[in-house]
C-alpha cells in the first residue's frame, strides 16, 4: 500500500508560563491510501494537536517542525490561499462534538454545499442534488427534507452524520475523525463506525481516527499509533497491539478496560495521572507510572524503534522491553 | 445484603412539560436498591436514566407512583431544607468540572457534610482528610482548589464529599463518563470498595455498558422511561432476553483486535412526547410483530429476571409462547417465530404481500419489507 500521507518528525511545541513545550514529540506516522489509522491515548497525550497542525489550526503562537507530506505537498508549509485550497478539499475533519461543529442557524443544506460549491466550482442545483445523495449515503431519512432543516432538529447520531457528509462533501482523499463517537451512545456508535468502514471500503477513503477508546479502534483501525506525552510509545497492527502489546502503558490501557470474560474482577487502572504540558518528565515520560521502570529509564529518552523478535513491522519506545518475555 | 431494601421506586412516573406538551419522561418505573448491592441503569440518551436518577433523591417531583428511602417516602426537594432523614440518601454528579465549588478549598466542601449533621468544623476537618484518603487522596488534599485536581481526582473528591453524610444510600448519575479511561478504572474501584466494605447500595447510572458489566450486581435496561430488563448482570450479559439488551450488548466494540465492527441498531430513541403504541422499542425492533404495536408490556419474570417482551418472554399461558402450535410470526407465513425464522425452509416463494392478519393496525414504515429476510 502506498502510503497517502506521510508526517515525518512532527514536533508541536505550545506556549506556557515555562516557556515553549513540546505537546508533540517527534512523531512520524504514515496513513495508506484507503486505510484507516488509529491514534489512541489519554487526554493530554498530543492526539488531537497533531490533527490540528494537519489543517493549520493550531492555537496562536504555537511552533511546528517537521513535515506532514500529502502526496508530496507538505501540509505543514501552506499559507493562505494554497492551505484553503486544501483544507475541505484534500483533508477534512470531523470533530467529537456535532452540536458544536454545526453551525446552529444555517440549514444543513447551506452547510453542506458551501464549500462543495467553492471547491468543486459546480453550479447551485448540482451541489444541491450531490448533497442530497450525500445525505443518502450517511443514511439520513429523506435527504430532500433535511437539506432545509436546521442542525437542533436531529439527534446526536444524526448530526454526528450531517457532520461526516459535510466532511465528505468536497471529496477529500484523507478524513481525520477526533473522537467521532465519544459523545454518542453505543449503539448509534456502532453505525458511525458501520458507516466510516463502509466510506473507506467505497470511496478509498483515508481516515485517521484519533480516540481513547480501544474498542473502537479494534473495531475499526488496521493500524494503531499509541501516543504518550506528546511522544509515540507504540505503533504497529491493531490486532497485535491488542492481543501482544510490548509497552507497559499499552498494556496499562488494555489493563484498565473492562473485559467481557474478565467477570467481575476489580479494574486495574494505571496509577497516577498523565502529565501536563509544562511538567513532563525526564527519560521515558511513563517512567513514574510504570511498573517495570528501571533507573535507565529515567535517564534515556526513549526512540520509537522497530521492536525486537516482530517480523512485521511494530515500533516500539521502550528499550527495556520488559514484556518481550511475556509474548513470546 | 439485607432483603429490605434500602431504596425502592414503585410505579415512579415523571413528567416535564415542553411548549404546552405533557412529556413523560419516566413512565411507571418500579427498581429497588438493596444495601451493599450495586445496580447498574443503562440506556440509551434520552431513555429518562438521568431523570429516574434525580426523582429518586428527590431532585424533581414525582407525577405518580413513590419514591421510600429506608422505608420512608422521599419528598421531593422545595424551597425549604431536605429533611434530615434523607441525608442517608446521596447524590455524584457527572460533571465533577461543576459539581465542585471552586471557590471553595476541598476540605471545606467534604465539612460541609459533617457539619450538617451536628458535627464541629474540627471534627468536619478531621473526618476531611480521613475520607480524601479513604478515596486513594493525599491528606494534603484537602488545603487544595478543585481546579488543582485532574478529573478522576475531582470525581473521587466529589464521591468523599457525600461519605461525610454517611450515606446508606448513593446514586451516581454517570459518575465516570468524564473521564479518562484510566481515571475510569480509578473511580469505579473506589464505588465498588465502598459499597462493599461500607454496605451502601449504590444506583450506577450509565450509558457505558462495559463498565456496568463489571462493576454491577443486577443491572436494569431503560428505554424511554420505562425498564425492560432487569436482572443479575451475569445472566443478562451473557443471554440478554429483551431485544433492545440484545442490541446494546451487541453495539460493544470489544478491544479484542478482532476487527469485528459492531452491530448496529437502526433509528433513533422516539421522541418521549409522543412514544410509540404498545411496546416502546416495537419501531426498531428486530423481532417485532404486529401485535406489538398494541399489546402493552410488563416485565414478567422468566429465568430468574424479569422482561417485558412479549415475543421473547410470553406470559405463562399467554398468546404467541415461541413454538406452541398456532404462534404468529412475523411475516404470517412461518410458523416460527421471527427470531428462528428459516426462509429456505418455511416461507413459500415471495408472491404477494402476505395475508394481513386481525392485528394490523400499525402501518408500517415505508421501507418496512413484509418478510425480514426480505423474501
Amino acid at each position: 500500500m502506498s502510503a497517502l500521507l506521510e508526517v515525518e518528525n512532527l514536533t508541536v511545541a505550545l506556549p506556557t508560563r515555562a516557556g515553549y513545550r513540546n505537546a508533540v514529540d517527534d512523531l512520524s506516522l504514515s496513513v495508506g491510501l484507503g486505510e484507516v489509522v488509529g491514534i489512541a491515548g489519554e487526554s493530554g497525550s498530543g492526539k488531537t494537536m497533531t490533527a490540528l497542525s494537519l489543517f493549520g489550526l493550531l492555537p496562536n503562537g504555537a511552533r511546528v517542525t517537521g513535515s506532514a507530506r500529502l502526496d508530496g505537498t507538505d501540509l505543514l508549509a501552506l499559507r493562505g490561499r494554497q492551505l484553503r485550497a486544501f483544507r475541505g478539499r484534500q483533508v477534512a475533519m470531523v470533530s467529537q462534538d456535532p452540536s458544536a461543529s454545526l453551525h446552529p442557524i444555517l440549514t444543513i443544506g447551506t452547510q453542506l454545499t458551501e464549500h462543495m460549491r467553492y471547491h468543486l466550482g459546480v453550479s447551485k442545483s448540482e451541489a444541491h442534488t450531490r448533497a442530497a445523495e450525500l445525505l443518502d449515503t450517511v443514511r439520513i431519512p429523506d435527504p430532500e427534507k433535511a437539506l432545509g432543516s436546521y442542525p437542533g432538529q436531529f439527534s446526536g447520531g444524526m448530526r454526528q452524520r450531517i457532520a461526516i457528509a459535510i466532511a465528505l462533501a468536497a471529496e477529500p482523499r484523507l478524513l481525520v475523525a477526533d473522537e467521532p463517537t465519544t459523545a454518542l451512545d453505543v449503539t448509534v456508535q456502532a453505525g458511525i463506525l458501520r458507516l466510516l468502514d463502509r466510506l473507506c471500503r467505497e470511496r478509498d477513503l483515508s481516515v485517521i481516527v484519533i480516540t481513547h477508546d480501544l474498542g473502537v479502534m479494534s473495531a475499526l483501525a488496521r493500524r494503531l499509533y499509541v501516543m504518550y506525552a506528546g511522544r509515540l510509545s507504540e505503533a504497529g497492527d491493531t490486532s497485535r497491539l491488542l492481543t501482544r502489546p510490548r509497552h507497559p502503558y499499552t498494556r496499562g490501557l488494555l489493563d484498565a478496560l473492562p473485559h467481557p470474560e474478565a467477570g467481575q474482577a476489580a479494574l486495574v487502572p494505571i496509577g497516577g495521572t498523565p502529565p501536563s504540558l509544562g511538567a513532563v518528565p525526564g527519560g521515558c515520560p511513563f517512567h513514574p507510572r510504570c511498573a517495570y521502570a528501571q533507573a535507565s529509564c529515567k535517564e534515556t529518552r526513549p526512540e520509537a524503534v522497530q521492536a525486537s523478535g516482530e517480523t512485521v513491522p511494530h515500533l516500539l519506545a521502550c528499550p527495556p522491553d520488559p514484556l518481550r518475555e511475556v509474548v513470546s | 445484603m439485607t432483603t429490605e431494601p434500602v431504596l425502592a421506586l414503585s410505579g415512579a412516573a415523571v413528567e416535564y412539560r415542553r411548549s404546552g406538551q405533557r412529556v413523560r419522561a419516566l413512565d411507571g418505573v418500579d427498581l429497588t436498591v438493596a444495601r451493599g448491592e450495586i445496580v447498574g441503569l443503562v440506556g440509551e440518551s434520552g431513555c429518562g436514566k438521568s431523570t429516574l436518577a434525580r426523582a429518586a433523591v428527590g431532585l424533581v417531583p414525582l407525577a405518580g407512583g413513590t419514591v421510600t428511602f429506608e422505608g420512608q417516602p422521599v419528598e421531593p426537594l422545595g424551597l425549604r431544607r431536605r429533611p434530615g432523614r434523607l441525608r442517608g440518601l446521596q447524590m455524584v454528579f457527572q460533571d465533577p468540572y461543576e459539581s465542585l465549588n471552586p471557590r471553595r478549598r476541598v476540605g471545606d466542601l467534604i465539612a460541609d457534610g459533617v457539619i450538617l449533621g451536628g458535627g464541629s468544623r474540627g471534627d468536619g476537618r478531621a473526618r476531611a482528610t480521613e475520607l480524601l484518603e479513604r478515596v486513594g487522596l493525599p491528606a494534603t488534599a484537602a488545603d487544595g482548589y478543585p481546579h488543582e485536581f485532574s478529573g478522576g481526582q475531582r470525581q473521587r473528591i466529589a464521591i468523599a464529599r457525600t461519605l461525610a453524610a454517611r450515606p446508606s444510600c448513593l446514586i451516581a448519575d454517570e459518575p465516570i463518563s468524564a473521564l479518562d479511561a484510566s481515571a475510569q478504572a480509578q473511580v469505579a474501584n473506589v464505588l465498588t470498595v465502598l459499597v462493599r466494605e461500607e454496605g451502601i447500595g449504590l444506583l450506577l447510572v450509565s450509558h457505558d455498558l462495559s463498565v456496568v458489566r463489571q462493576v454491577a450486581d443486577r443491572v436494569a435496561v431503560m428505554y424511554l422511561g420505562r425498564i425492560v430488563e432487569v436482572g443479575d448482570t451475569a445472566a443478562v450479559w451473557s443471554s440478554p432476553r429483551h431485544p433492545y439488551t440484545e442490541a446494546l450488548v451487541a453495539a460493544i466494540p470489544r478491544a479484542d483486535g478482532g476487527g469485528i465492527l459492531p452491530a448496529d441498531l437502526p433509528g433513533d430513541v422516539p421522541d418521549p412526547a409522543s412514544p410509540p403504541s404498545g411496546c416502546r422499542f416495537h419501531p426498531r425492533c428486530p423481532v417485532a410483530r404486529d401485535d406489538c404495536a398494541v399489546i402493552e408490556q410488563h416485565l414478567v419474570t422468566v429465568a430468574g429476571r424479569e422482561v417485558a417482551c412479549h415475543v421473547r418472554a410470553p406470559l405463562p399461558d399467554g398468546p404467541g409462547a415461541p413454538g406452541e402450535p398456532g404462534a404468529t410470526s412475523l411475516c404470517g407465513w412461518s410458523t416460527r417465530t421471527s427470531s428462528t425464522c428459516c426462509p429456505a425452509t418455511c416461507c413459500p416463494p415471495a408472491r404477494s404481500r402476505p395475508p394481513p392478519t386481525a392485528l394490523s393496525p400499525r402501518s408500517p414504515p415505508a421501507l418496512r419489507l413484509a418478510c425480514r429476510t426480505g423474501r
